[in-house]
């Protein structure tokens, strides 16, 4: 997978949290996996299709995930994730996703993205591709995002 | 002489499942590709009998594929094995001259039927 | 139409479950609204799909019942549903049967849908959510263990 691919999806997390006031964010390790084990509370998968086909996948503490939808309400507290919590990190990796397929397409590629899945749970293990991913941890003010791309090109 | 047969398949089950099917049948699966570019280099390094092609697949999908091989050799032989198969899908594949579409799932008497269609 | 949008996926699980291993699945004839939440029997599969609508199947099982989908499929004997060949069948299940159903779809109403790669996953305690998207779900019962199987359109199911 050529990191070009990977840069919409980085470069999105930053520009969608910067909306949010949200201005420290800094990309950490890169790591190629194939099985996925996720230790965080959450992970929010979406797809994409067209000229790019694949799934990614942002995982992150149940405290991380407060703190963005707080940041979305701008600074609502959030002290637990209830439906319309769980609905807002849909949104943020719907957001994220939708960003970077406007990003691909400048470059010429055209993407659909597919409704996004919340999935809650620790110890986690997921396959999200026939390819390996790149697993990228997305630090920010808010928390640890950790973010896994398996796009298939 | 033995049939020597390349699979080309993003899937590690589909590839157990085929290699199985064909080896107890007689047919001896001389190379396991995991995309289309990786399909078409095996194609000019092992020249084999027959290929199953994927459709979907990274790097580049099985349509593409069919497409240079078809282009490197007219004679090739090809079954497409997908799990897609609407009509623009088979449409597309017919335009290639694709010999056979088959649709996942399948079973050895779908398989060894086909294969004894094209070769 | 919305209802077959629904329903021809428990038609090409139940079909597929079939062809691919001789198993029956008992049940699976009614669907049902899901209030939410979903928590993961086991071993879960999710592929999404795009064209003139967005939607989602998921594929839930029973661990007995993924253990036994894949020792029976690729002749083996494994134990532990963590285990990659065992994930990588039930997400290939997945994939067949999308691909059935939106083949068919997309043949009768013309919805040119492409489907993203499955997603497979087990852990504890998981709990799927889709966020503001209604879902229908329909289970089924086997030998091995039930399977329960969850549709979603953008758009809901009116």
């Amino acid at each position: 997978m050529d990191v070009k691919y990977i840069l919409p999806f980085l470069e999105s997390i930053k520009s969608v949290l910067e909306q949010f006031g949200v201005d420290q964010v800094k990309r950490g390790q890169l790591a190629k996996n194939h099985i996925m084990h996720v230790n965080n509370d959450i992970t929010a998968v979406v797809g994409v299709v067209g000229q790019v086909r694949g799934n990614i996948a942002y995982s992150m503490s149940e405290d991380t995930a407060q703190r963005i939808v707080s940041a979305m309400m701008m600074g609502m507290p959030v002290i637990e994730l209830d439906e319309m919590g769980r609905s807002a990190i849909g949104e943020f990796a719907n957001m994220v996703t939708g960003n970077a397929s406007i990003l691909l397409s400048n470059s010429g590629l055209e993407v659909d993205v597919t409704p996004p899945s919340i999935i809650f749970g620790r110890n986690v293990f997921f396959i999200i591709s026939t390819v390996d991913t790149i697993k990228i941890d997305m630090e920010t003010s808010l928390g640890r995002i950790e973010v896994n791309i398996g796009l298939e090109i | 002489m033995i049939k020597r047969i390349l699979l080309v398949d993003d899937s590690p089950i589909i590839h157990r499942l085929l290699r199985k099917t064909l080896e107890s049948n007689g047919y001896e699966v001389c190379g396991d590709a995991k995309n289309g570019r990786e399909g078409v280099e095996m194609y000019k390094s092992l020249k084999p009998d027959l290929v199953f092609m994927d459709i979907t697949m990274p790097i580049m999908d099985g349509l593409e594929a069919a497409k240079l091989i078809k282009e490197l050799d007219p004679q090739a032989r090809i079954i497409m094995l997908s799990a897609m198969g609407d009509d623009e899908i088979v449409g597309q594949a017919k335009e290639l001259g694709i010999d056979i579409f088959l649709k996942k799932p399948f079973d050895d008497y779908k398989i060894i039927s086909a294969i004894s269609k094209v070769i | 139409m919305d209802i077959d949008l629904y329903q021809i996926f428990g038609t090409s699980t139940k079909n597929i479950i079939k062809e691919m291993l001789d198993l029956d699945i008992k049940g699976m004839d009614s669907l049902k609204e899901e209030p939410g939440e979903i928590h993961s029997m086991g071993v879960s599969s999710i592929i999404t799909f795009a064209g003139t609508r967005k939607g989602r199947l998921l594929i839930d099982m029973e661990p007995g019942l993924a253990l036994y989908v894949a020792n029976t499929l690729l002749g083996e004997e494994y134990d532990n549903i963590k285990n990659q060949m065992v994930l990588s069948t039930v997400s290939e299940i997945n994939n067949i049967v999308s691909g059935d159903a939106v083949t068919q779809l997309n043949n009768s109403y013309s919805m040119r849908l492409r489907l993203a790669p499955p997603i497979v996953f087990t852990g504890q305690d998981v709990i799927i959510s889709i966020p503001k998207i209604s879902s229908l779900s329909s289970w089924g019962d086997t030998d091995y263990g039930r399977i329960r199987i969850n549709i979603a359109w953008e758009g809901g199911n009116s």
